[in-house]
């Protein structure tokens, strides 16, 4: 078997608790182990979890193909890390699902769990499951597969989920109502679609016949106060990212029109410096890391952030525990705060023009000039970088191959900078991913590209970036399409899911696994046009499957946006001392 | 900063933890080499390393009972703290047994190390090897092994690193030669001697190192010793 420390559950911090009248919560993340402990949402939960001593919280993950095959050969059930237990004998199932892509595992975990898939047919016998996460904000396509869906950030309404839970004295049933009265819980039984001829969503509706209030997401409002841990687990085998991790805030000011997450967990919120001076001293302490990330959208939007960075060297020095800025923004300013974390050291630079044109950059708001880019690249030159990666998205509303050509330009003279610079030459890489609509953004009414028009770009952006320029990257586009298509379906899909498990589809973010031709199958086989899902223009006033659920960010808000994109208007971020763009978070209890 | 001392520790291996390989068993000491605090050694230039440096790899699924580990330091501590705080941050499946200080300039481990003992035993029973079978396989003048490495396969003799073989009570005892010129994977000798050994027994068998003896010139040679309490 492949690497078996990936079931082991011994490692360092992990939580082992006698579950003797426990609450018993597994938690998962449908995807390897390495993937799985690499995302820090799974850190907090467990940690917070566990911190109460009446409940016991233990990992589970996807096993990979080859202990999948063993566990069904030897037809035992699914089992969490820390005990072994089965999965199933747990009283909630909390899976955390991050993307879209996901969804054929949860069906694929639940079966292996021996949960029945349809959340209609579970009974006493089995966990109330649970989901959150981003990709939560759509619920429909896996909502016949979930009892219960948790809006926003999760840490306190979870706890208030379990002592719901832990009162045995009422059935499964009567539970999972209960939960659903718990703010930013969403229970799919709960909402009546209406549907069109066509099968698509015409109205929303409450079991009482009156529109469908939308379930709006949680907010942690004081990050100083919220649960974070410091003994983080130190996987025994590398992970994706094998760092102990620091969350300096949360959400994002800038507002670009493609960005899920720059909408998702608005409004922008800190922890303290001495907070964050803090917990770092106590995470490396706990797990011997040698790297310490700081983890946000764009750490350099931290306020105080060259204090932090100072401090940390200063708490670090001689200590060898490194650094590492996630994200960058382009700026000088954030290629002088690379430079200090740096100093001996210059591995790649990665920076997101995320579109070559100016027109288009404005298009999506993202607040940068070519100006900007070109003096980000010098100052990387200047101290020392050699290697740069940039990403670029392509397939954009509104896009032209005359855009496609100003991204090749833009790449020549980032190229040009570094002529005369001493040293190695610049060595540039263009990583470029299909862009994908995405639900409660000003891009959900946009079309979304076929494959073939990618194709066509791609040869474009081949001609407008020769070779000695720069090494252009991308993915096999079938599979953005497919998310495309889950991110903005419905109810409908859970047809095509399960038919789609059935014939096999798991680890779609796997090259090795990902099988878009059975996936296609599958639509086929439901009768199901993936197509209308993502290659439509949609109507200002269609109604929208996700708006069963709400980020806070209002609905004409995004329509003006999407038209002031349209016309290549930008708005500036927001943040102290800026223009409130009107979103519709304030004064909602959102931290704004 | 310059090393002053290098701090042997003997350390154990079992449970769960035998599941790790070398590269993850080295990272997890390192990084509790950091949480103990020990005022470890760096190595110089562009990514400095703590300067730890590791026995020979133990297979998976093999435990180890008195496995070495060096630790360059650029203070001298008691080394009865350095086994307590290193205790005290050990992840389960691991514990150190005995700590040590040998010259700066005593050979590496990897250069010093010449036999390796285990001791094998069924989990459900017996194993199956009478002293008549290992009689026999210490009489043959030699046992030819294909060995596959990066792709290319090759005829090994092992018999020459085969330095004793006995049937004790538990199963069998072997000493192989593990030095900078020859080493025997412990399981290329399971597989001649164990009868009808199919790597599907894997689960049925309890492998366990029990010592690493180093060169005679060495400062403290690590011999095996005899039985004493299991580390849990």
């Amino acid at each position: 078997m492949e690497r078996p420390a990936r079931y082991l559950g011994q490692e360092l911090n992990s939580v082992h608790k006698d579950p003797a009248g426990k609450l018993r919560f597994a938690l998962s993340f449908p995807d390897t182990y390495e993937v799985g402990m690499s995302h820090l949402g799974l850190r907090i939960l467990y940690h917070a979890l566990n911190e109460q001593e009446g409940i016991v919280c233990e990992r589970v993950f996807s096993p990979w193909l080859d202990m999948e095959a063993l566990l069904r050969s030897e037809h035992l059930p699914l089992f969490t890390l820390e005990s072994g237990a089965p999965v199933r004998s747990f009283d909630v199932l909390g899976i955390s699902l991050p993307y879209e892509m996901l969804y054929s595992n949860v069906l694929n975990l639940l079966e292996l769990a021996g949960i029945p898939l349809a959340n209609d047919d579970r009974d006493d016998g089995d966990p109330i499951v649970i989901a959150g996460g981003p990709a939560c904000f759509n619920p429909e396509p896996i909502a016949g597969f979930v009892d219960v869906f948790v809006l926003g950030e999760a840490e306190e309404a979870v706890l208030e989920i379990c002592q719901v839970v832990g009162d045995r004295s009422s059935s499964r049933r009567d539970r999972i109502a209960r939960i659903g009265r718990i703010p930013g819980c969403y229970l799919p039984s709960e909402v009546q679609v209406g549907t069109t001829a066509a099968g698509a969503v015409a109205h929303l509706r409450d079991g009482a016949g009156a529109a469908w209030t939308p379930v709006l997401k949680r907010v942690v409002a004081d990050l100083d106060r919220a649960p974070f841990p410091t003994r983080q687990i130190v996987p025994s085998i590398p992970i994706v990212h094998d760092r102990a991790q620091l969350e300096t805030h949360r959400g994002c000011m800038w507002g670009c029109r493609f960005c899920q997450a720059g909408m998702l967990y608005r409004a922008q919120r800190e922890r303290s410096l001495s907070t964050l001076l803090a917990q770092a001293q106590e995470v490396i302490r706990h797990t011997g890391y040698e790297e310490l990330g700081l983890a946000s959208l764009d750490s350099v939007d931290y306020s105080r952030i060259q204090e932090l960075v100072d401090g940390l060297n200063l708490r670090f020095a001689g200590k060898h525990v490194a650094i590492g800025l996630p994200s960058l923004r382009m700026d000088s300013f954030s290629i002088d705060l690379a430079n200090a974390l740096q100093r001996v050291k210059k591995t790649q630079l990665t920076l997101a023009p995320e579109a070559g044109s100016q027109r288009l950059r404005d298009v999506i708001n993202k607040n940068l000039t070519a100006q900007q880019c070109l003096d980000t690249v010098k100052a990387a030159l200047d101290a020392g970088w050699r290697d740069l990666k940039l990403y670029f998205m392509i397939g954009l509303p509104t896009e032209t191959d005359a855009d496609l050509v100003e991204m090749g330009q833009l790449i020549r003279e980032m190229k040009r900078l570094a002529k005369g610079c001493s040293g190695r030459p610049l060595s540039l890489t263009c990583a470029v991913s299909p862009f994908v609509a995405k639900p409660h953004t000003p891009f959900q009414w946009a079309r979304q590209c076929t494959v073939e028009e990618l194709c066509h770009k791609i040869d474009v952006l081949k001609t407008a970036v020769p070779r000695h320029a720069a090494t252009l990257k991308w993915r096999q586009f079938e599979l953005a399409q497919l998310e495309g298509v889950f991110s903005r379906g419905d109810r409908r899909l859970g047809r095509v899911l399960r038919t789609a498990h059935r014939m096999g589809c798991k680890f779609e973010g796997w090259t090795e696994c990902f099988d878009h031709g059975l996936w296609m199958k599958a639509f086929e086989a439901e009768g199901i046009d993936p197509a209308t899902f993502v290659h439509r223009e949609r109507d200002e006033h269609e109604a929208f499957p996700w708006e069963v659920v709400s980020t806070g960010v209002s609905r004409s808000f995004l329509w003006a946006d999407y038209v002031r994109s349209l016309a290549g208007e930008t708005v500036p971020g927001c943040g102290a001392g800026k223009t409130c763009a009107a979103c519709g978070l304030k004064g909602r209890g959102m931290g704004c | 900063m310059a090393a002053v001392a290098r701090l042997r520790l003997i350390y154990s291996k079992g449970g769960l933890a035998r599941f790790l390989a070398h590269l993850d068993t080295c990272n997890v000491l390192q990084r509790a080499v950091r949480r103990a605090e020990l005022p470890v050694a760096f190595s110089e230039g562009f990514s400095p390393h703590p300067r730890v440096s590791f026995g020979p790899p133990l297979p998976i699924f093999v435990e180890g009972e008195r496995e070495i580990c060096d630790v360059e330091l650029v203070e001298e501590l008691p080394v009865q703290q350095a086994v307590e705080r290193m205790n005290r941050t050990l992840p389960s499946g691991f514990a150190v047994v005995e700590a040590s200080v040998v010259p700066l300039k005593a050979p590496s481990i990897t250069a010093a190390v010449r036999q390796a003992t285990y001791r094998v035993a069924a989990l459900d029973g017996e194993l199956g090897v009478t002293e008549a079978r290992v009689a026999q396989v210490l009489s043959r003048q030699e046992i030819v092994i294909e060995k596959e490495s990066r792709g290319a396969r090759r005829s090994v003799d092992i018999r020459p690193a085969i330095l004793a073989l006995t049937v004790v009570e538990a199963g069998l005892e072997a000493v192989l030669e593990a030095s900078p010129s020859r080493t025997l994977n412990v399981f290329d000798l399971i597989r001649e001697v164990v009868p009808g050994y199919e790597p599907a027994w894997l689960g049925r068998l309890a492998v366990v190192r029990t010592g690493l003896a180093l060169a005679a010139d060495e400062a403290s040679p690590v011999a095996p010793r005899p039985a004493r309490p299991r580390v849990p």
